[in-house]
Formats: structure tokens, C-alpha cells, sequence
């Protein structure tokens, strides 16, 4: 039987019998060089695949069948990241304004805040794309003027990221005690635990330290805002 | 081996006539998805691409080396523009998922898509851009040629029922791109020691911003993690290479349908999952598709019209 729709598409491009000829081979070439492309893209950052890359980057980028579907790889990211702002009005005022944080949002939300998980914890905390921290200042300044002859004149935009503990500290029981017992040292007096307690390693048996610093804080930016950015 | 025995199986493998069912109950399901993107972009539609959004059109042309398919460089920084490629992008799914000039939908579906990833890459993520590249293939599959407001069209002119056969070659690259998706996934991870040593899922499910609802079994046991980690290594492997062999292509299909809904249960990637499960239709045999219509069908309690 025809395949009408074939047809019907490439009568308006050339006649019916020339398609009919070199139909099987334009296909089998367009095919099969995509496919290509296509593999040529995840093979990168190869040196070969980057090298027969190269004249057809524009294409890909410009056809948009660039791809990738690295998620959770080579690793997981191990780190928990999410951005915030601080806003220092015309008066001096300050606020601090936490940008969209999708364990915050409640589960229907999150399906439609999913693309600020992707944008700010992933692309903006990532420190790839500096440029990008100017315009998410001004779009923070822009939501937050709303204060009558009060506009944000600073807005600083910090990146908050928190390790997410290895796994060994989940299941081997010892560590955790040993851990909590970290913990409350810390808590305690120091005067008063130098009287009670003997001094404690600061490393555990397997030669890791005992509770280090999980977590970071990176200021990204720091943008002054013009009245024209507010309009 | 010579030459012409592989040059007979690829013109069967791209060319054989084949039914349009799996392409036109993928292109049914891919077009619910688009409907519900569409649903998903619709609050934040100007936060993020329109003329004052967190990344401005300047800005990510100003990093941009190439010429790329843009939309929305016709008229930059206009809200009434994004408006209108908002509302075409609507009305396109709509016709898509109809079937009605099913063409011309996937064609537009494909350019909007593409511009959203022009204007805003920064936004994507993996449920994003397996629609932009399905949407490219979609292009050149006979997507309107069973269950379709455009087969009614048809059958009305020609006066009587019939399915017609279409070149199998569309839906043989809607089926690589889809073992694409899984070969990427599993040569990234290959070499990531967290996928070796078996921690990767207990990782993975402590990433808060990704968090749904809880794993069970949970993957703080080393055993556990190993297990679900290798498990998933092994689904995607296959999904992208044993899913060719007869005997075994609903057995993966029915792994992999498990490990998606898995997935989706436990974390946030709101249609990447659902995608991939609904792009597995196009690995069912069309006999079966029939078939199962037609139970359906037995249920609803729809006849056949006699011929007369």
C-alpha cells in the first residue's frame, strides 16, 4: 500500500517519481548522519569526537539536537545547594530572601517549580555561569520593590551548600556515637568539659575527621541596582 | 557476511512497510505530556523567558557562539510574543495529541521547543530535552496515519475503512533515540565509582531538592543501595540493547516500566519518567496494540459498523 502521508509531504518539494528514486538513499544518509551526530556528541569531551565534531557543531547547536543524559552521572552530586539573597533597601533596610527551594514546596508545587531546581541549585550553585548572577539580582530587586520610595539599592546573592554525609556514617553504628559524642562536646562548655571529659581525637579509626565542616557559603555576587533595572 | 546481506537488513530495518500503531499511540501519549507541560511552564511562563525574566535574552546571546533556532529572536523581549508562541505551543499539543495535521503540529511542537532551549538553556532539564529531540523525530514519523483525526479525514474521501502501511524508518529513529537515551545513561556512569562501589542510589535519594516520597526498601543499607544501584545499571542496559530480541522485549519493557514508576515515586523529575514510559509504546508489537484496543474497545462496548 502507498504511504500517503510520505508522499503528500514531498510532492510539494519535488515531483513524485524523482522522490520515489532517490527516496531510499536521502533517508538512509539523513539517518544514519544524525545517529552519528548523535553518538559523536556523547562520546565528548573525547579528543576524537570533539575533533569530527567540529564542523558540524553549528548544525547540532543550531537544530537543537544537542543532548545529554548524564543524570546522576558519573556520581551523584553530593551536596545538598540552594541560593539565597540579601536585599539592602534605599533606607539601609535589610531582608534576607530565600530564591525558590523545592523541598520547601509542597508536591504540587514542586512539578511546577521543578526548573528552578534545575536553574538555581544545579546551573547557578555549579559556578559555571558567572554572567548569569547580574540579571537573578535584578529579577530578586524587582520582586522585592515593593515598598513606595524604598527600591532595593544592593542585592547580594549567596550560594548555601551542605554536604550530604557518606554513607558509612548512616549505618556503622560506632561512628554515629562517636559522632554525637562529637557533637556534644561541642555544645558543652569548653572550660567545663576540659574538668570533666579527657581531650577527644579529632579523627576517628578510620582516619577520617570526626564531623568536619559540611557545609559552605559563597557569595556570588554583589550587584548594585539602578531605578531603571526596577522599571 | 557480504555487503548485500547488510544492505537487505538495514532496507528492512528502515524501510519495510510497517503498521502506524506504536508511532500513533506515542504520538497520543507524547501529546498528553506536551498538554501537561504546557500546564507545568504556564505560572512562571514570564519569570522565565519573558522580557524581564531571571535570565534575560541579551545576556544568553551574549554567550551564545552560533546561530541558533530562535523564535523568539523575531521580536526580542516582547511579552506579547512569548504570549502568542505560548498559545500556538497549546493549540499545537492539542492538535498532536488529535491528530489533526499532525505535520505541521510536530513541526511547530519542534520549533517552539527549540526555542525555549535557546532562550533559556539554563532551565532544561533531561524530561526537557528528550522532548526537543523526540519532537525532531517526530517530524519525519507518520504520526497522523492511524487513530487520528487525519486518518478520519482520509477514510471519509476514500469512502470506506482501511489501515494503511507506512515506511518503518520513522519509527525506527523514535526507537534509537530512545536506546540513545539509556546508552548515554549507562556509558556516563560506568566510570563513577559511587555506580561501582554501590552507594549511587543512597546518594541520589538524600538530594533534597529532588525528594518526593520515601524509598522502601530504604537505601541507607549498603546491601540495599548496592542491590537498587547495580539493579538500575543492569535495566538501563538492557532497555538500550536485549530490548531488540523478541522473546525478551516485554520482559525489559516490564523492568523498565518498574524502575521508571520506582523513580518517579521517589523523586521530583516531573516528566522525564512518564516520557520514557510513554515512548516504551513504541517497542510494543502493533498486534498486540490492536489487540488490546480492542478489548478496550469490547469494554466500552463499541461495535464495529457493518460494511455494507
Amino acid at each position: 500500500m502507498q504511504p500517503f502521508n510520505q508522499l503528500e509531504f514531498t510532492d510539494f518539494l519535488m515531483s513524485r517519481n524523482l522522490w520515489l528514486k532517490i527516496r531510499k538513499p536521502v533517508i538512509l544518509v539523513f539517518v544514519f548522519f544524525h545517529f552519528y551526530l548523535i553518538l559523536l556528541i556523547f562520546m565528548r569531551p573525547g579528543l576524537l569526537a570533539e575533533k569530527l565534531m567540529e564542523p558540524f557543531y553549528r548544525y547540532t547547536f543550531f537544530v537543537g539536537i544537542e543532548q545529554g543524559f548524564n543524570v546522576f552521572a558519573p556520581s551523584p552530586r553530593q551536596n545538598n545547594n540552594h541560593v539565597m539573597a540579601t536585599i539592602t533597601y534605599e533606607n539601609g533596610a535589610t531582608e534576607v530572601a530565600t530564591l525558590p527551594r523545592l523541598e520547601r514546596y509542597p508536591l504540587v508545587q514542586k512539578l511546577f517549580r521543578e526548573r528552578y531546581r534545575k536553574f538555581l541549585s544545579d546551573n547557578v550553585t555549579s559556578g559555571l555561569y558567572p554572567y548569569l548572577y547580574k540579571d537573578i539580582a535584578i529579577w530578586v530587586a524587582r520582586k522585592h520593590n515593593t515598598i513606595k520610595n524604598n527600591p532595593p539599592k544592593v542585592v547580594t546573592i549567596l550560594s548555601y551548600t551542605s554536604q550530604i554525609p557518606p554513607m558509612e556514617n548512616g549505618v556503622d553504628p560506632k561512628l554515629m556515637q562517636a559522632q554525637v559524642d562529637n557533637l556534644e562536646d561541642i555544645n558543652e562548655d569548653k572550660s567545663e568539659k576540659a574538668k570533666t571529659k579527657p581531650q577527644k581525637s579529632a579523627y576517628n579509626e578510620f582516619n577520617n575527621p570526626v564531623n568536619p565542616p559540611r557545609w559552605k557559603m559563597k557569595v556570588l555576587t554583589v550587584q548594585q541596582i539602578d531605578r531603571k533595572d526596577l522599571k | 557476511m557480504s555487503i548485500k546481506t547488510i544492505s537487505r537488513a538495514v532496507d528492512l530495518f528502515l524501510f519495510a512497510p510497517t503498521s502506524p500503531y506504536p508511532v500513533a499511540a506515542f504520538r497520543i501519549l507524547f501529546g498528553l505530556l506536551l498538554l501537561q507541560h504546557c500546564l507545568f511552564i504556564y505560572p512562571d511562563l514570564y519569570n522565565w523567558y519573558g522580557a524581564k525574566s531571571i535570565t534575560l535574552a541579551e545576556t544568553v546571546d551574549l554567550n551564545n557562539i552560533y546561530v541558533c533556532l530562535n523564535l523568539f529572536n523575531f521580536f526580542p523581549g516582547n511579552d506579547l510574543w512569548l504570549t502568542v508562541i505560548y498559545s500556538v505551543y497549546v493549540l499545537a499539543a492539542l492538535a498532536l495529541t488529535l491528530g489533526y495535521r499532525s505535520r505541521i503540529a510536530s513541526i511547530l511542537i519542534y520549533l517552539i521547543f527549540v526555542s525555549l532551549y535557546h532562550r533559556n538553556p539554563y532551565l532544561l532539564n533531561s524530561g526537557d530535552t528528550l522532548v526537543r529531540v523526540m519532537s525532531f523525530w517526530m517530524i519525519f514519523a507518520p504520526t497522523g496515519a492511524a487513530w487520528s483525526l487525519d486518518h478520519r479525514r482520509k477514510v471519509k474521501k476514500y469512502g470506506f475503512e482501511f489501515s494503511e502501511l507506512t515506511p518503518s524508518w520513522g519509527l525506527r529513529c523514535l526507537q534509537l533515540q530512545f536506546c540513545c537515551v539509556y546508552f548515554h545513561a549507562v556509558i556516563t556512569k560506568l566510570p563513577g565509582w559511587v555506580w561501582v562501589n554501590g552507594t549511587a542510589v543512597y546518594i541520589a535519594s538524600r538530594i533534597e531538592a529532588l525528594m518526593k516520597f520515601p524509598l522502601i526498601p530504604e537505601p541507607e543499607h549498603l546491601l540495599i543501595s548496592q542491590a537498587i544501584s547495580w539493579m538500575t545499571l543492569m535495566i538501563e542496559a538492557a532497555l538500550f540493547s536485549l530490548i531488540w530480541l523478541r522473546e525478551l522485549r516485554y520482559y525489559v519493557l516490564a523492568l523498565g516500566l518498574c524502575m521508571h514508576l520506582t523513580i518517579d515515586w521517589c523523586m521530583n523529575i516531573p516528566q522525564f519518567e512518564w516520557l520514557m514510559i510513554a515512548s516504551m509504546v513504541l517497542f510494543v508489537y502493533p498486534v498486540d496494540l490492536e489487540s488490546a484496543l480492542k478489548r478496550i474497545r469490547t469494554c466500552c462496548g463499541y461495535k464495529k459498523p457493518c460494511a455494507t
